[in-house]
């Protein structure tokens, strides 16, 4: 019989002041309402739920980050109130972040030692056995990673990757992973469930939180759904099944394929001919046609967003040429871009996607002032409208215009940078990971919205890590490897994942 | 913080424009407790000796808005207050001429600063810093160890002029204010400086320009400085190499960190500047009232923006 070594009942969390974690006067709206959770050795229980569903809340209040303003939690058998994720990670429980918390300007080694480096008789960080020690933790994990490199030339995946090494190098017996997967390849995901098998078998339990049904069918023993903060119910594996958990998430049934419906147009839009991205890379050459959504697939670091940059015109090319409506584009801008009708939504939301501390209004129409406001002048009514109408047709879930991006939940932060960039009613889009940590209903209505404008007329860009994603939206798919295209995938019967993953790794 | 920006409460309104509240007590105070305090003649010097700092603290929101700094404002000063004696009295160009000519000079410093800052990417602290020194040696250089006194009346009536029996010097302040207020509020560019100021990265991608955008903010940061490097010379009745200096800058910093101004970026109340600089003004006034030491004054000074600080990052902890 397996010990409960958690347990929270009766959580109910009010809205906060995101720096103190303290409930903000003069509101009774609650994140969290009487929810109930728990957890036992050496189990793997998955938690599931639409976009501010109260998953990421009720998990910072297990790692310690927030305080819970009613109920109780038991922690092997005493009852806890953290203050700060030190003293949850002193209690063994460990936190992967989704929006991952790493310092991308130091190197992988003292990120992963930050505010816990071994010292010596001096006081001075040891630092070979830093090195030496990180780059264990992480070979551990499957991976090969130079522990000298600065974080920041890692690409997402692979600063995860260190995020998940350093949470388990604490004697965790609870790890807490938030979307772990949202940015690792069919690979790396097969080698983590391995590492959670492992980890199970040495008694430590992990809380996975995921949007990715058949992962949680994988790897899950218990799966709890949640919904509008609060705790709907709890299954066990034998039980689970796709269509009672996303009818528990969202009330209603949903499809899990998304099927197309526009049809691409004649005339090419976008093309890059002889373009390389870097000194040592190949020239490559692709087109968009109007009307037409492409795909680019390929594995981390192979250099779909430094493509997607360059054509923008955020970095310089090392070579060759953009052609946009028949016309060479050179001195490209993302500024320059816009005017044109390009614009491009970035893979990182917290860090270049958005302004985090601006409320949704400005955020919405940052792109578009030039083109909303010919005249210099801001015109707050037509600013109110603008947003409006973008709230709601993105179904963004916020208080108004004026509510701080911050303090809404990922999904939604993710609908505003949409919004941006259709405010600018754009030719092009270019969308670097669009549905990166965003639930399945809302995934669903990104994907209709850019069916919806490619039949319009929209051309789109898009580059994902779900093959399903890309399969399900794309007239044709363009694979990346090493900086160049080395392929392209046009024919339906073609558009399988086992095909588009041989093509990734070059077999 | 709340969850919203604004709420139309009464309580938000005040908070958010407190300096101007703060103000509003300090001149109350002064009146109550400080003899002659609130007398017009004392009222009507301090709205003399306010024109050229608030204009000085406007001049640095700008570039205070995008997160940088520029300590070489006063030097800015000294170049054009030395130019301008010898523009007049040597040159003896016209009035209208010599303004031109002083705030092209301003408008040139600011484009160095500018420049450094956006094409060579040098933090604005260290260039403006080395630029205030080149600019002070230059002013030594030019000014070939003479001030010029007794300044031509055709020329001083630009600042000596009284109005409905105001000095002319405040309503330049006050235009000015005004219409920065309307620029950094309420224009196109004030809401890209701001954002600049916020997240540059992200406002980089979303398609501001943010070269263009912080080398105007630095032109306009110099012109502006050399327009009051003009007040102030008419009003000492002196052009000299010595005006403003070190600490012109860190006054108006001061002004505007008091006037709720982040150092971090992005957060610029114009009215709240206004107020800032008038509440360091009445301070002064007090000192000079009780006969108080000079240096208490700089020390009131000193602390009054470490507070100004203080409550700017209680506000900005969120960041």
């Amino acid at each position: 019989m397996k010990n409960k070594i958690l347990e929270l009942n009766h959580i109910t969390k009010y809205i906060f002041n995101v720096s103190t974690g303290k409930p903000i006067r003069g509101t009774e709206i609650k994140i969290l309402d009487d929810v109930h959770f728990d957890l036992y050795e050496g189990e793997v229980h998955a938690l599931l739920g639409e976009n501010g569903a109260g998953k990421s809340t009720l998990m910072k209040i297990i790692g310690g980050i927030i305080p819970y303003d009613e109920g109780s939690m038991t922690l092997n058998g005493k009852e806890v109130q953290f203050h700060n994720s030190r003293e949850a990670r002193a209690r063994g429980i460990a936190f992967v972040h989704q929006e991952l918390n790493l310092c991308t300007n130091i190197d992988v080694a003292h990120n992963f030692y930050l505010a816990n480096e071994p010292t010596g008789k001096l006081g001075l960080m040891k630092e070979k056995e830093m090195y030496r020690k990180s780059a264990e933790a992480i070979r551990a994990l499957g991976f090969e990673l130079d522990t000298h490199t600065k974080l920041g030339k890692l690409s997402t995946a692979q600063q995860q990757i260190v995020e998940i090494s350093k949470a388990l190098s604490f004697d965790s017996k609870i790890i807490i992973m938030d979307e772990p997967t949202a940015s690792l390849t069919r690979k790396e995901i097969d080698m983590l469930f391995s590492l959670i098998h492992d980890l199970k078998n040495r008694g430590i339990s992990i809380i996975y939180i995921s949007h990715r049904l058949d992962e949680i069918q994988q790897i899950g023993d218990r799966m709890t759904v949640m919904r509008d903060g609060c705790y709907i119910g709890t299954m066990e594996r034998v039980n689970y099944s796709d269509e009672q958990a996303v009818n528990m998430m969202a009330g209603r049934i949903t499809k899990n394929i998304f099927e197309k419906e526009h049809v691409p147009g004649e005339e090419t839009v976008l093309e890059a001919k002889g373009l390389k991205i870097g000194e040592a890379t190949e020239p490559l050459d692709f087109t968009v046609k109007r009307g037409e959504v492409v795909g680019l697939c390929g594995l981390v670091g192979a250099g779909r967003t430094e493509l997607a940059r360059t054509i923008y015109g955020e970095r310089p090319d090392a070579g060759g040429e953009v052609w946009y409506e028949e016309a060479l584009y050179q001195k490209r801008s993302p500024g320059l871009s816009i005017k044109k009708g390009i614009i491009y939504l970035s893979e990182d939301r917290k860090i270049d996607g958005l302004i985090t501390a601006a409320d949704v209004s400005e955020n919405l129409v940052l792109s578009a002032l030039h083109k909303l406001f010919p005249k210099g002048i801001i015109d707050r009514k037509r600013q109110k409208q603008e947003v409006q109408r973008l709230i709601e047709e993105f179904n963004i879930k916020c208080m108004d215009g004026g509510q701080i991006v911050s303090t809404l939940s990922g999904g939604n932060q993710q609908k505003v940078s949409l919004g941006k960039c259709f405010a600018v009613e754009p030719k092009v889009l270019i969308l670097d990971e669009p549905t990166r940590g965003i639930d399945v209903n809302t995934k669903f209505e990104i994907y209709h919205l850019i069916d919806q404008a490619a039949k319009n007329g929209l051309s789109v860009l898009v580059i994902s890590s779900e093959m399903a994603e890309l399969i399900g939206m794309s007239d044709r798919i363009y694979i990346m490897r090493g900086g160049t295209i080395t392929g392209m995938v046009s024919e339906k019967e073609e558009m399988t994942q086992e095909n588009l993953v041989a093509k990734i790794i070059g077999v | 913080m709340s969850a919203r920006k604004s709420k139309n409460t009464v309580l938000t309104v005040v908070k958010q424009n407190a300096p101007i509240f703060y103000l509003v007590i300090f001149v109350l105070i002064g009146c109550l407790f400080i003899p002659n305090f609130g007398s017009r003649a004392n009222f009507l010097n301090i709205l003399r000796q306010s024109a050229a700092p608030i204009i000085s603290c406007i001049a640095m929101t700008f570039i205070l808005i995008t997160g940088n700094i520029d300590l070489s404002t006063g030097y800015i000063v000294s170049l054009v207050s030395i130019s301008c004696g010898i523009m007049v009295k040597t040159l003896e160009l016209s009035p209208g001429l010599v303004i031109l000519l002083c705030l092209l000079i301003g408008c040139a410093a600011g484009a160095v600063n500018g420049l450094l800052v956006t094409v060579f990417q040098i933090p604005s602290f260290i260039v403006t810093l080395g630029t205030g020194m080149i600019l002070t040696g230059l002013a030594q250089l030019v000014s070939q160890n003479t001030s010029y006194h007794d300044l031509p009346d055709g020329f001083r009536a630009f600042a000596k002029a009284e109005p409905f029996s105001l000095p002319i010097t405040i309503f330049y302040a006050i235009i000015i204010a005004f219409i920065v207020w309307v620029v950094l509020h309420k224009s196109v560019f004030g809401r890209e400086l701001r954002a600049l100021g916020l997240n540059a990265q992200a406002s980089r991608i979303a398609g501001i320009n943010e070269k263009k955008s912080v080398f105007i903010t630095f032109v306009i940061s110099g012109c502006l400085t050399a327009f009051c490097s003009i007040l102030m010379t008419i009003r000492v009745n002196c052009a000299q190499p010595d005006l403003g200096g070190s600490n012109f800058s860190f006054e108006a910093i001061t002004a505007a960190v008091i006037g709720g101004t982040s150092l971090l970026g992005g957060q610029v109340n114009v009215p709240c500047c206004v107020a800032g600089a008038l509440i360091i003004k009445c301070i002064e006034s007090w000192i000079n009232i009780l006969n108080l030491n000079y240096y208490l004054y700089q020390a009131i000074l000193g602390i009054a923006i470490l507070v100004a600080l203080v409550a700017d990052a209680l506000k900005n902890r969120a960041r």
